[in-house]
């Protein structure tokens, strides 16, 4: 009975740190990984060939390649680093920005393949028979008896459980982690506030495989051997199991999910009495983990423990002054003063934070608060931009310039090519020919996230909120820049890393008060009506500070009521400094908030001028009226 | 050359039968939006089913019509209960593909279950061996050419010149658009259904009656071929899916041929990488992109 619970507490554990690897992957990555099993089995295959020896050795009756005899507990570091590599590789093939469902299909097709392959070419690791007679790390050594030395292997495997759940927990709560999870919920808006999604779901993706490797080192070590009877596709399946049943996105959910199904339900169903024939009871097993999974994903998608939720309370310094000042009256002037004379945005503002922080443009700002915008080079100038799809050209050679803390209305009939053009100069769609000068450096051929970084920001026509992420996360994983989001960032300089984080709070703060939505801090992008999902984009699209703000149709989904409060904001905002481009289908909202216009149809600039000017052109009116 | 010139052969004959499965899947996933990876197990009933009246004395040709219209009915059935479970609660699309892996596991191992885990053989006459110049078939295995190009011709004629098959193409490029146009979704899935089980099932039959052997696996070890030549060629394109099928079955053979069997389907799979390299674009036709499916 102890050998039995001790080999129980051995798997146990083992499927804790499956489980973890494959949440940090599909849980906070989005990544359905359906051939997480592979990955365990390279651990798995490392680890036995570097403990095995060479293969040519006298008595040795099996065929495989990198045999070796390394001391404990190297294999297991060779276990982790074969499922990185292997992770690392097929992340570069696959982890491309395609559908996840066909990502799915191909992550399983590929475990599949490797399956046969493995089985059909005895020289890589013995073939279908596979490798036996791994001997138990250090048996000897210790002088235990079986029993003795199986509870102290479930201590050792428990340790390294601990272990790694400090190291998924820091790395989950992280900044990198939030970043991840954006990724996650909307992949081009996180590109569009400067984070390198396919960067994150790499890393991501290595390093719950390089878990993996691990978790099949382990087993193969307590094991003993391992074949490809260990690793049939539908293995993948009770860990995602565990992790539904668990909790998505939950480190604590996924072990009780781990207890629960491989656990309790398999190793429970070990005991029934022979059914039928020898296997009965397997196929049965699996039928109900099958009938599990798929109910799972209908009932319960986000588990028993579903991911916590950050709740997060207003610091009670930073209320004051939006009491003193009264909301309406700190939007505009005062604050530009305030930002006019500060060093530069709000990284380096220490101290109590007032809510001018919100409306300031950081150093974009004019000192004195006014605007000035005809004596100053334009922010965003574009020349001669051409974007093609197959045969057709949907922006035609379009040129013009956005001054600092200009509104520029951009109009024109569906299918003008408004989107499309916003599109190009954000980096979504790469032109086929033209200039695009951003603060004075061409990006035209600099990824959208890099591009972000360099002080453009951009609103979707479709709404697009981190549906997974609390209003207050949604801001701070947009503060954050590169340096907290890429996991180097994060390792080098934890002290910056926190000053970075503070920073990114008060400024989320005051956007929060500045355009009221305090409130709804803690609720999840999923939870907003269609205007507050609108004003959660567009304060994201403020917290880095931006020079322009491309905004793709912001009053699409907007409640009537909430028109003329997003409409105030876009000219506050716009008073700070920050050019506007604003694609709008809603001719008021065009003619209240625009310095100049600019029309589009069939992919050219028809005309350009105040809005008053244009909306008699006959050529406007023909294209509108068709 | 007649090793290279026989595995092009060889390679014909697989691709004929990937084919099948290949259409049958790009005309589900076009009009349905349902990645099925289902697709598999369903394969592998209707190649029971065959192998049941084909070992009770029922010749392989109409084995292969009930195993298709198993696959029609079967597939027929679980888009309309099963797949539309998940269509009333919103699940989203990647969700979807997970509820169809764990089905695909259900329907695997029910037939573990029923087959006591065996492996059965077909004892059914293959017919002469036919050279032709440098190539050689089985007379089965010429059938199974013929029954692929009839396939394609039917499929394409269904596409091209019925109203059916117009009401396809608009729900494949835009489903939207195309509801809001007044076709009778209802009824278009529902033939896609039909249609595209039934190709699924003959293609499950066309491979055992190659391989002559079932099991439970049978499915699974075909679905790398058939879904690689599916994305390969297109969303909703028939002709892309066979050319496809072409590309990768005649590649598979000449690496098998010189490189060993082991080695056949990583070229598969490698060519299907290649594509994910260097066409992205492939896999986000405008009616692949949208978010929600049809069922």
């Amino acid at each position: 009975m102890s050998f039995y619970l001790s080999t129980l507490a051995v798997y146990f554990a083992i499927y804790v740190m499956s489980a973890w690897s494959l949440n940090l992957q599909y849980g906070y990555g989005g990544i359905l990984n359906f051939g997480w099993i592979m990955y365990q089995a390279a651990g798995a295959y490392a680890a036995a060939v570097v403990s095995l020896g060479a293969d040519t050795a006298p008595g040795s009756f099996q065929q495989y390649i990198l045999g070796s005899r390394l001391p404990f507990p190297l294999p297991l570091l060779v276990a982790a680093a074969a499922g990185a590599l292997v992770s690392a590789v097929v992340a570069l093939a696959t982890l491309r920005r395609i559908r996840r469902d066909y990502q799915a299909a191909v992550m399983l097709m590929l475990s599949i393949i490797a399956l046969q392959v493995v089985s059909a070419a005895p020289a890589i690791f013995n073939g279908s028979i596979g490798l036996t007679g791994i001997t138990r790390p250090l048996f000897s050594a210790l002088g235990l008896s079986l029993t003795g030395y199986q509870w102290v292997y479930a201590a050792w495997v428990v340790v390294l459980c601990g272990v790694l759940y400090l190291l998924v927990e820091g790395l989950t709560r992280s900044p990198w982690g939030r970043a991840l999870r954006s990724v996650r919920d909307h992949e081009d808006a996180a590109i569009a506030i400067g984070i390198n999604g396919t960067m994150m779901r790499f890393e991501a993706f290595v390093i719950g495989g390089a878990i993996a490797g691990l978790s099949g080192g382990l087993l193969v070590e307590f094991i003993g051997a391992w074949s490809p009877g260990a690793w049939s596709y539908a293995e993948t399946l009770v860990v995602f199991l565990a992790i539904l049943v668990g909790g998505v996105a939950n480190n604590r959910g996924v072990v009780f999910g781990s207890l629960i199904v491989p656990v309790l339900f398999l190793q429970l169903s070990q005991f029934l009495p022979q059914i039928a024939y020898p296997g009965f009871i397997d196929g049965v097993d699996w039928i109900v983990i099958g009938l599990a999974f798929m109910l799972s994903i209908l009932l319960l998608p986000r588990g028993i423990m579903p991911e916590r939720r950050l709740r997060v309370s207003r610091p009670a310094a930073a209320a004051a002054p939006a009491v003193a000042a009264g909301p309406a009256a700190v939007l505009v002037t005062p604050a530009l003063r305030v930002a006019g004379n500060g060093p530069a945005g709000p990284v380096s503002t220490i101290g109590p934070v007032s809510t001018a922080e919100a409306v300031s443009a950081g150093p974009r700002a004019d000192a004195n608060g006014t605007r000035d915008v005809t004596e100053r080079a334009p922010v965003l100038s574009v020349r001669d931009l051409t974007v093609r799809y197959g045969g057709v050209t949907a922006v035609d050679a379009v040129s013009f310039d956005v001054m600092p803390g200009e509104i520029l209305g951009l109009i024109g009939p569906n299918g003008a090519g408004k989107s499309t053009l916003l599109s190009a100069i954000a980096g979504q769609l790469r032109p086929a020919a033209g200039s695009i000068m951003l603060s004075g450096a061409e990006v035209r051929r600099a990824s959208p996230h890099s591009r972000a970084r360099h002080g453009l920001a951009r609103t979707f026509q479709l709404t697009s909120e981190f549906a997974g992420l609390t209003v207050f996360e949604n801001l701070l994983v947009a503060g954050r820049g590169a340096r907290g989001a890429s996991l180097s960032g994060l390792l080098r300089s934890p002290a910056r890393n926190k000053a970075d984080e503070q920073a990114a709070a008060r400024r989320a703060w005051a956007l929060l008060e500045q355009l009221g939505l305090e409130y709804a801090a803690n609720s999840y992008g999923r939870e907003l009506s269609g205007g507050e999902r609108r004003l959660v984009e567009i304060m994201r699209s403020l917290m880095r500070d931006p020079a322009v703000l491309l905004l793709d149709e912001p009053t699409v989904g907007v409640a009537p009521h909430l028109l003329p409060k997003i409409v105030a904001d876009l000219r506050t905002i716009s008073r700070g400094g920050v050019a506007l481009v604003l694609a709008e289908h809603s001719l008021d909202v065009v003619a209240e908030l625009s310095d100049r216009v600019v029309v589009m149809a069939g992919g050219h600039i028809i005309a350009r001028g105040s809005y008053g000017d244009v909306v008699v052109q006959p050529d406007v009116r023909d294209a509108y009226v068709g | 050359m007649t090793i290279f010139l026989q595995s092009i052969g060889f390679g014909v004959i697989i691709a004929s039968i990937t084919a099948i499965g290949a259409m049958g899947f790009t005309l589900q996933f076009g009009v349905t939006n349902v990645f099925n990876l289902n697709y598999a197990a369903v394969m592998t009933v209707c190649a029971f089913v065959a192998y049941l009246l084909q070992s009770h004395g029922v010749s392989i040709w109409v084995a292969m019509l009930a195993g298709g219209a198993a696959g029609a009915i079967l597939t027929y059935l679980i888009g309309r209960t099963i797949l539309r479970a998940y269509a009333r609660r919103r699940v989203q699309i990647f969700e979807v593909v997970m509820a169809t892996l764990g089905l695909s596991t259900v329907l695997s191992y029910i037939v573990y279950v029923i087959s006591r885990d065996s492996i059965y053989e077909f004892s059914f006459s293959v017919g002469r061996t036919v050279h032709l110049g440098p190539f050689q078939a089985t007379t089965t295995q010429l059938i199974l050419i013929v029954l692929a190009v009839v396939a394609l011709l039917a499929v394409e004629g269904l596409l091209r010149l019925t109203r059916f098959g117009t009401a396809v193409r608009a729900m494949s490029a835009d489903r939207d658009l195309a509801v809001a146009c007044g076709i009778a979704v209802n009824r278009v899935v529902a033939a896609a259904w039909l249609i595209s089980g039934f190709l699924c099932g003959v293609a499950g039959v066309a491979y055992v009656a190659n391989s002559m052997t079932v099991s439970y696996v049978t499915g699974s070890l075909f679905l790398p071929l058939v879904l690689s030549a599916a994305m390969l060629g297109g969303v909703g394109s028939p002709v892309g899916a066979c050319l496809a099928a072409l590309v990768m079955g005649i590649v598979t053979e000449i690496v098998a041929a010189y490189g060993g069997s082991a080695y056949s389907t990583t070229a598969a799979f490698g060519i299907l990488v290649l594509v994910l390299l260097s066409r992205p674009s492939s896999l986000l036709s405008a009616g692949a992109l949208r978010q929600t499916i049809t069922v």
